[in-house]
């Protein structure tokens, strides 16, 4: 579904954070990218969602390589969401379903958006609210709304949960878990705990550096690391649950 | 924005000056409004349309003003044309000096009769200045305080002849308004001021003039010169000014003078009863003195022309301006840098820059207000749109929103708070900066003011100054509660 093709990337006129890195994201299965802050999980869904580009190599959706020309397109089959959720405060949570959808050369009706509330579970009393009258886990439910109005094909959430307090997590994970599955998407996910990692991945990223160290399912992970960097970063995060 | 327009259609229903009417001007002083008003009325009982546009400014505005043709006939002095308008020809003869003007398309009137000659005055008694009867005497005396006015200063006839004729040297050289002078005068923060002969303060004060002993100051015979093209001064007209010729000695100039200066008499009034009297012109005083309602909302109308013209049109640069300042960062040091720099220039000296590009009026005062409106409306589209956190721009883009719709549906409302309040700023600086316009003939809150100064008139001083409170008040308020139709409910505290 997504593929990196020997990709180069750098921030400004820093050293190289990705120098000929490859891999792939495969279709209809959950992605975890996880690692120390700093390690480029992040800037891969950057690459995808063309906020980034590329100095060389390619990064390719399904077929298609994302470029200049081919991102408008790519954009309408992916939802994004992030820490911030990026809901657009003057607009009230249907104008933000209203805009997002409009941009994605759609219109969306009350009764579309009444169906999103129930997918992610927002109290339907809430749509006619502003951003700022709704709490932390209310807003990002808005944002997963708004991440999949027009029906993308596949998700990017970059650290979705990552501003919740624990509780509040663990009720929009649910959430967002029974609706992946429901939806039957496509999904890259960015966070940095392990945890949350295990509960949405069909298969783990673990980076450092701007290189994949170890990839493959949690429980390879946890019982066979590939090196002393992953045996670190497994037992550093191993505290509670997982 | 639909306001702006609103309100600037109702402004432009109200005409500010006829369009093929014979335009008079006249300087910043009293004598020289009198004599305007005089051609003004003579012309009008003549069956002529006329405009008066009283009180532009220095002879220099008049000049300039009078070859742009932007008026037609001024009263000016044969020393003033001689010895500094046309002072680098050194023509030792008037009639080489009427030949000049002939061949410039202008032409003069016969003098009207009196000589209204530079002298310098001092208070008789002044101690320091006891023994002084002629201006020699002064080349004695150390550390004398003079008063002039910056026209005076500069002029070739004036203080560097003074001082090349009578080797005068200053202690201390003040550069001031000729009404504000006479204050000095009396309160003995100078010491010797320069005079026009026929003022009516050298009576009233009881000053004396020192002797021009070696012959400096020529003959100031007061002319009217006004420029042939357009034909707008036809033969008609020049007769029917040149009745004036020879009826107003220096006496009755200056008693003239007085019952502007001292008895605060309107000078419309002390022309009507003038020519009236003495020429059996007009209706005396018929014409009467407007009143003072519809005097302030003729000031408040050419006021509020003057701020909203040059606002709406500094909005609709300077917003533009300011969102490619926020988008692309080396355009934007750019647009802030040169906006910036024009704000740093004195309103003053930008509205005088502005008469050899856009001529007097309200032209180079919309165009002064406008380039000081850019700033603050750059600055705070910018200041709005760079405080969008960046996660909503990527939300925005990855979304799929092209720039315009970006702008229009979330980042200029995020922004409206900032961008209105640049808007309230410029606004605000405009209702104050617009009174210098009356500087440079753009009417408004400016011209009581200045005439205030002039008269030494403290009502009429604040018949321009309370207004223009109460008008930034008014802004002020009006944008606040604008505030809450345009900022999104969403953003409001």
């Amino acid at each position: 579904m997504i593929r990196f093709d020997k990709v180069t990337f750098a921030y400004n006129d820093e050293e190289p954070l990705l120098r000929d890195f490859s891999c792939r994201f495969k279709a209809g299965q959950c992605s975890v990218l996880i690692g120390p802050s700093g390690c480029g999980k992040s800037t891969l869904i950057r690459l995808v969602t063309g906020l980034e580009q590329a100095s060389a190599g390619l990064v390719f959706f399904q077929d298609e390589a994302v470029t200049a020309a081919t991102i408008g397109h790519i954009r309408r089959r992916l939802g994004y969401v992030i820490q911030e959720g990026g809901l657009f405060p003057n607009l009230t949570v249907l104008q933000n379903i209203g805009l997002a959808a409009r941009a994605r050369g759609g219109e969306a009706g009350l009764e579309d958006v009444r169906r999103l509330a129930a997918l992610t579970h927002l109290n339907e009393a809430l749509l006619d609210r502003y951003p700022r009258e709704l709490s932390g886990g209310q807003r990002q439910r808005v944002s997963l709304m708004r991440a999949l109005t027009g029906k993308p094909e596949v998700l990017m959430l970059d650290e979705p949960l990552g501003a919740l307090d624990p509780m509040i997590r663990a009720g929009v994970q649910q959430t967002l878990k029974e609706l992946i599955g429901a939806l039957g998407l496509t999904v890259v996910m960015v966070t940095h705990d392990l945890a949350e990692a295990a509960l949405f991945a069909d298969e783990i990223f673990l980076m450092h550096k701007g290189a994949i160290v170890q990839q493959g399912p949690v429980g390879q992970l946890l019982h066979q690391p590939a090196n002393e960097f992953v045996r670190r970063f497994v037992n550093s995060q191993r505290g509670v649950g997982a | 924005m639909r306001l702006l327009l609103l309100v600037l259609l109702v402004l432009s229903a109200f005409p500010l000056a006829a369009d093929e009417a014979v335009r008079v001007g006249s300087k910043k002083f009293t004598e020289n409004i009198l004599l305007g008003e005089m051609a003004r009325q003579i012309g009008t009982a003549a069956g002529y349309n006329m405009a008066y546009r009283a009180e532009l400014g220095g002879t220099r505005v008049l000049w300039n003003a009078l070859l742009a043709g932007e008026i037609d006939i001024y009263p000016e002095y044969t020393g003033t044309l001689q010895y500094e308008i046309l002072a680098q020809k050194r023509y030792s003869d008037f009639g080489q000096v009427r030949e000049h003007l002939e061949e410039l398309g202008l032409g003069i009137t016969k003098t009207l009769g009196f000589n209204n000659t530079y002298a310098l005055g001092i208070l008789p008694a002044n101690p320091r200045l006891k023994n002084c009867g002629t201006i020699s005497d002064l080349s004695e005396i150390k550390g004398l305080r003079f008063g002039f006015s910056n026209e005076f200063l500069k002029r070739a006839d004036g203080w560097p002849a003074l001082q090349k004729t009578y080797g005068l040297r200053a202690g201390r050289i003040r550069g001031m308004d000729h009404d504000l002078a006479y204050r000095a005068l009396i309160n003995g923060d100078i010491d010797v001021m320069e005079l026009y002969s026929t003022d009516a303060e050298i009576s009233y004060y009881r000053l004396k003039t020192l002797v021009d002993d070696r012959g400096l100051f020529p003959e100031y015979q007061a002319v009217f010169v006004y420029n042939k093209a357009g034909g707008r001064i036809d033969p008609g007209l020049r007769e029917a000014l040149n009745r004036l010729a020879g009826r107003i000695d220096a006496e009755i100039m200056s008693r003239l003078n007085a019952r502007v200066k001292i008895e605060k008499k309107s000078p419309q009034s002390v022309a009507a009863s003038f020519l009236k009297a003495r020429l059996g012109i007009g209706e005396g005083e018929a014409a009467q003195d407007s009143g003072l309602l519809r005097e302030i909302g003729q000031r408040t109308r050419e006021h509020l022309f003057l701020v909203a013209v040059s606002l709406l049109a500094a909005i609709l640069v300077a917003l533009p301006l300011g969102i490619v300042a926020a988008f692309h960062k080396k355009t934007g040091r750019l647009i802030l840098s040169v906006t910036g720099m024009l704000q740093t220039i004195p309103s003053l000296a930008l509205l005088v820059l502005m008469i050899p590009l856009a001529g007097i009026g309200e032209g180079p005062a919309l165009i002064a207000l406008f380039l000081y409106s850019l700033l603050p409306i750059v600055r705070g589209t910018h200041a709005g749109l760079i405080s969008i956190p960046s996660a909503i721009r990527e939300s925005a883009i990855v979304l799929g929103l092209t720039l315009p719709w970006q702008l229009r549906f979330v980042y200029l409302p995020m922004a409206a708070r900032s961008i209105l309040s640049g808007i309230k700023t410029a606004a605000v600086i405009n209702v104050g900066t617009a009174t210098l316009g009356a500087l440079i003939g753009a009417g408004g809150y400016g011209q009581p003011i200045l005439t205030g100064i002039r008269l030494d008139d403290t009502a009429l001083i604040l018949q321009g100054a309370i207004p223009a409170a109460l008008l930034a008040f008014l802004i002020q308020a009006l944008f606040d509660l604008l505030e809450n139709f345009i900022v999104p409910r969403g953003l409001r505290k």
